[in-house]
């Protein structure tokens, strides 16, 4: 491609809330564009993974490439990166949009500005994009896009009154979207001659192709003859195949420049080689600098993974592999649970992020799995004047060498509307939340800004916030840093043995009433046995709550004659298969459940 | 041999009962009776307890069948009497075998006598129920040859009658078992129930008294199964049974009835010495019996038979079964299972002797875990204690 044709590339991503309609609208657009019959459109093309499609959220990077006739004539070529779609994933986001050059901003005509709105919007100006606002769901009886439209200039700021007012489901004013995209969003810049600098903004595991690059060249182009280098990592390889991307499949070619969104493949075994952020030059003929914007994530929340089947501990470690192929930000390594055996402490971006492998391993690799609590990185100063980094409770130093901990705190935004603005601040008071600040959006909604502890938000915090707004609450959040707090460890005793797949590190003022609240859910999930179960949660060895579960002395006595037998036989095989399913500490039967519903203590 | 025959009508249907039986069916019994008869003919020919019996699947045992009837030569066909069923035990039940005609029963007990060989001292039981029963009935009963009644009483407090749906009060079974025993039985039972929502032990233990005082021969004690599916479900859904006070029941009728020289020989059985069921303790030492009529199941070799469970699809074809194979793990749960009912509970020796393999060390560990408090182990014996016997299902279901 010559360089006068990088004025005919456009290259965009979608943001938007979640549910506002980002992936309907790629659809519309992949429609329009003609790459796709209407036969071969799956409902949201680009959310690929069955778990994307059912909780309507976009996990990886997805990228096409369509080609639009404009009505000035000329064929314009559309790349349309589709972001992540959560918090958990900001970073991955933020290297997406630092491969475009705009963003089409869509809002929900009837819900307007959400926390994530904003959030996306303040990522995108960052990258200095273009912002192309689009009302959707214009369709809705609820639907108020001059209200939307107002709210959108004077809440972010940007001009929005020749935004498309569109139904991306029923496939209305699709056309204006695209030729606002031609006209508002600018064509890319670079020079093909320069030194090659490619953006990777994604990268997936191919069991043919090995290690796929998704990426932008910002800078100089790239060939079959190339022998890349990743300046963060630097790894080396030959290019084995580039191309650019058609929905569901791979277009190769024989030459990348300046502007161009394509794909690499150089025989690259494993996706930490390729990290997303990373820049790709040319071994040959380097750029002096990388990318600005690189940087290694770190999961930020950890649990212990354990398979129900011990005898699966192999097939869980296989399977982490596996995923991991595709996720360099899913980190693991082997840990030893005396109450649940081997397993993995597993090490996540976020709560969503731990949920989405938790679940893919469950259904992809059929495993069943036990989750611990998750915890955060506490940071532990020791009295000897060292610091340990603690993501296992059970991992936490004698309180007598303890000098002081830390834990992380994220400043978060919660958008609410004014009659949960009470409620809401009451549940970030209740876990500890420092109140930064309350701005008025319109006369009905609310920006809340608060400072929170991230261990208080990785439980059962979106839960708490949906039943507490009645859903109208969204929230988003980032990480500010550590500070030190008074944190303890609460450990767990059932019948006086001390259950280390229980421990969590909590704060002091709370630790009684979560520890009553573990004892009394506990209480429920622990099935009576012949003989009476204390359960105590305790710091220290100083018991601060005690439930009972009561000794059985009596089941069920029903009478067995000829006809009974082979249902007796089967009641009898099913309590026992139940018991093989739970775990044995000292003589007491705990099933698996009890290990994550202690997760959920919010639930009223 | 022992064979169970289920009549499954009834005058009125209880409450908590979800047996396979009719109180708005009475039409049906004169076809039901034809279908039975042609059940029983069935089921009593040598041949078809030697399909039984043969180890393989349908096809096999079918050939199997031709073959044992070229081997044994004379079969039904020959008219010879030497090959017929020797039956120990028959156990007429229901719903309420006592509800219908005496004649049906007579007409049963004929074909049963020329189709099988009945042992002299065969144990011939039939249900009956306190309003059903009378003085004619148990008369013509005897003479057909039956020697037990097991009438269902279930209490002596007309309040608890109410609630459980019974037909009839508590005169009613004072009268019937008169009128059994003026008729010449000597081997009666009656069948309570207790654990009823709201009774105490002291309620209980005065129909106990009650069953105690007209001295029959043998006394069933059941705890109430809310099942599924009665109306009972539906009205006691929120009845949480209170554990405490259904263990003094059960601690003091075990007690009550001992002292008064009825004797616990299983879960929720006890009588007279002499008096034990033959026929129900042959379910639970893994005898064979034979099934006949709805829903009705019979056990002989490595299968378990049960009839159709319909009432027009069982009286249009009486001779449907569902199969159920039973393994050898199969017979080794069920010895410990249902061994482990009885009082006498199991035998180390005998498993040996049964098995043809040494007692498992993890079936020793199981009992030992539980020994002394809920299992006596004495040499090679292993049994409930009373308390054992409360918690039965949480012990044994480690065997599976």
């Amino acid at each position: 491609m010559s360089k006068s044709d990088q004025s005919r590339i456009r290259n965009f991503c979608i943001i938007a809330h979640i549910d506002h309609g980002k992936s309907t609208l790629a659809d519309r657009i992949i429609e329009k564009t003609g790459v796709l019959t209407l036969r071969e459109m799956q409902s949201q093309v680009l959310d690929n993974m069955e778990l994307e499609r059912e909780r309507g959220i976009t996990i990886k990077a997805q990228t096409v490439r369509a080609v639009y006739k404009a009505k000035d004539g000329n064929e314009y070529i559309f790349n349309l990166i589709d972001t992540p779609g959560h918090v958990d994933f900001n970073y991955e986001v933020s290297r997406s949009l630092a491969a475009c050059e705009g963003a089409v901003l869509v809002v929900d005509a009837a819900q307007g500005v959400e926390a994530q709105t904003l959030a996306n919007v303040y990522l995108a100006l960052d990258h200095n994009l273009e912002i192309m606002p689009v009302i959707n769901k214009i369709d809705l009886p609820s639907a108020e896009p001059e209200r939307v439209i107002n709210e959108i200039e004077d809440v972010i700021g940007i001009e929005a009154h020749d935004a498309p007012l569109i139904s991306a489901k029923n496939g209305i004013n699709i056309e204006e979207v695209l030729e606002q995209i031609v006209s508002k969003i600018p064509a890319p810049g670079g020079d093909e001659d320069s030194p090659l600098q490619a953006l990777i903004f994604d990268s997936v595991y191919d069991s043919y192709k090995g290690v796929i690059i998704f990426c932008r060249i910002m800078e100089g182009r790239i060939t079959t003859s190339t022998r890349i280098r990743m300046m963060a990592t630097g790894a080396e390889a030959d290019v084995v195949e580039i191309g650019t991307f058609a929905p569901g499949k791979f277009i190769p070619c024989e030459e990348l420049s300046a502007g161009m969104v394509g794909y690499i493949t150089a025989s690259l075994k494993n996706v930490k080689d390729t990290r997303v952020g990373d820049t790709v030059t040319d071994a040959a003929r380097p750029a002096a600098n990388p990318l600005p914007g690189y940087k290694k994530v770190n999961p930020m929340v950890y649990c212990g993974m354990y398979p129900a089947d011990g005898a699966k501990y192999g097939d869980l470690r296989d399977a982490l592999e596996k995923l991991q192929l595709n996720d360099a930000s899913l980190q693991y390594e082997p840990e030893t649970s005396i109450a649940l055996g081997f397993g993995f402490r597993c090490g996540f971006l976020g709560l969503l992020h731990l949920e989405i492998i938790q679940e893919r391993l469950e259904r992809e690799y059929d495993l069943d799995l036990v989750t611990t609590a998750p915890s955060v990185i506490y940071r532990v100063y020791k009295t000897d004047g060292t610091m340990l980094e603690i993501t296992n409770p059970s991992n936490l130093p004698d309180p007598a060498e303890i000098e002081h901990m830390e834990e992380p705190v994220v400043s978060a935004e919660i958008m609410v509307t004014t009659e949960f603005v009470g409620a809401i601040m009451k549940l970030c008071q209740e876990r500890r939340g420092v109140y930064n600040g309350m701005e008025y959006i319109e006369s009905t909604r609310a920006l809340l800004r608060y400072e929170l502890p991230l261990n208080e938000i990785i439980y059962d915090f979106f839960d708490a916030l949906k039943s507490r707004s009645r859903g109208y609450a969204s929230f988003d959040y980032e990480i500010k840093g550590y500070v030190p707090s008074k944190l303890v460890k609460l450990d767990i005793l059932i019948n006086k043995e001390e259950v280390d797949a229980l421990s969590f590190i909590v704060h002091a003022d709370s630790a009684y009433d979560r520890g009553r609240r573990m004892c009394e859910k506990l209480k429920d999930e622990i099935p009576r046995h012949l003989f009476e179960i204390p359960i105590q949660a305790a710091i220290g060895g100083k018991v601060i709550a005690r439930e009972t579960v009561k000794a059985m002395r009596k089941d069920v006595l029903a009478k067995c004659y000829g006809g009974d037998i082979t249902r007796k036989k089967k009641l009898l095989e099913k309590q026992k298969e139940g018991k093989k399913r739970m775990r044995q500490i000292g003589n007491v039967e705990i099933p698996q459940k009890a290990f994550m519903s202690v997760l959920k203590l919010d639930e009223e | 041999m022992e064979l169970y025959i289920h009549i499954p009508f009834c005058k009125q249907k209880c409450l908590y009962c979800d047996f396979p039986s009719w109180d708005s069916c009475a039409d049906s019994i004169p076809d039901y009776i034809d279908a039975l008869k042609k059940d029983l003919v069935n089921s009593l020919e040598p041949s078809f307890v030697r399909t039984l019996r043969s180890e393989n699947n349908v096809r096999n045992s079918l050939s199997g069948a031709s073959a044992a009837n070229n081997r044994s030569g004379c079969g039904k066909n020959g008219g010879a009497e030497p090959n017929l069923v020797p039956i120990e035990t028959v156990y007429i039940g229901g719903g309420t075998p006592s509800f219908i005609d005496a004649s049906y029963i007579e007409e049963i007990m004929e074909l049963v006598k020329s189709r099988a060989k009945i042992s002299e001292n065969a144990e011939i039981t039939l249900e009956a129920n306190p309003c059903t029963v009378t003085k004619e009935k148990a008369q013509r009963y005897l003479a057909c040859g039956i020697n037990r009644i097991s009438m269902g009483v279930q209490s002596f407090n007309d309040g608890e009658l109410r609630l459980l749906g019974r037909a009839h009060d508590a005169a009613a079974a004072h009268k019937a078992f008169y009128v059994l025993r003026e008729a010449g039985f000597n081997n009666i039972s009656i069948d309570l129930i207790h654990g009823l929502p709201g009774q105490t032990a002291p309620d209980f233990l005065a129909s106990l008294d009650k069953a105690i005082d007209l001295a029959p021969e043998h006394i069933s004690a059941y705890g109430l199964i809310i099942e599924a599916g009665t109306p009972f479900n539906d009205i006691y859904a929120d009845w949480e049974p209170d554990e405490d006070e259904q263990v003094r029941i059960y601690t003091h009728t075990v007690e009550r009835l001992e002292s008064s020289e009825y004797f616990q020989y299983e879960i929720s059985n006890f009588a007279k010495r002499g008096f034990e069921s033959r026929h129900n303790l042959g379910y639970w030492i893994g005898e064979e019996y034979l099934g006949c009529g709805l829903g009705a199941t019979g056990y002989a070799g490595s299968k378990r038979v049960t009839k159709e469970k319909k009432l027009e699809e069982y009286i249009s074809n009486p001779l449907k079964s569902y199969t159920e194979h039973i393994t050898a793990e199969d017979k080794k749960k069920e010895f410990i299972f249902l061994g482990m009912r009885r009082k006498s509970g199991i035998n180390a020796v005998e498993y040996e002797k049964i098995f043809k393999e040494e007692f498992p060390e993890n079936y020793k560990k199981i009992f030992k875990k539980y020994s002394p408090e809920y299992v006596t182990v004495e040499n090679n014996s292993y049994r409930f204690t009373v308390q054992g016997f409360l918690v039965s299902n949480t012990i044994l279901s480690e065997f599976m």
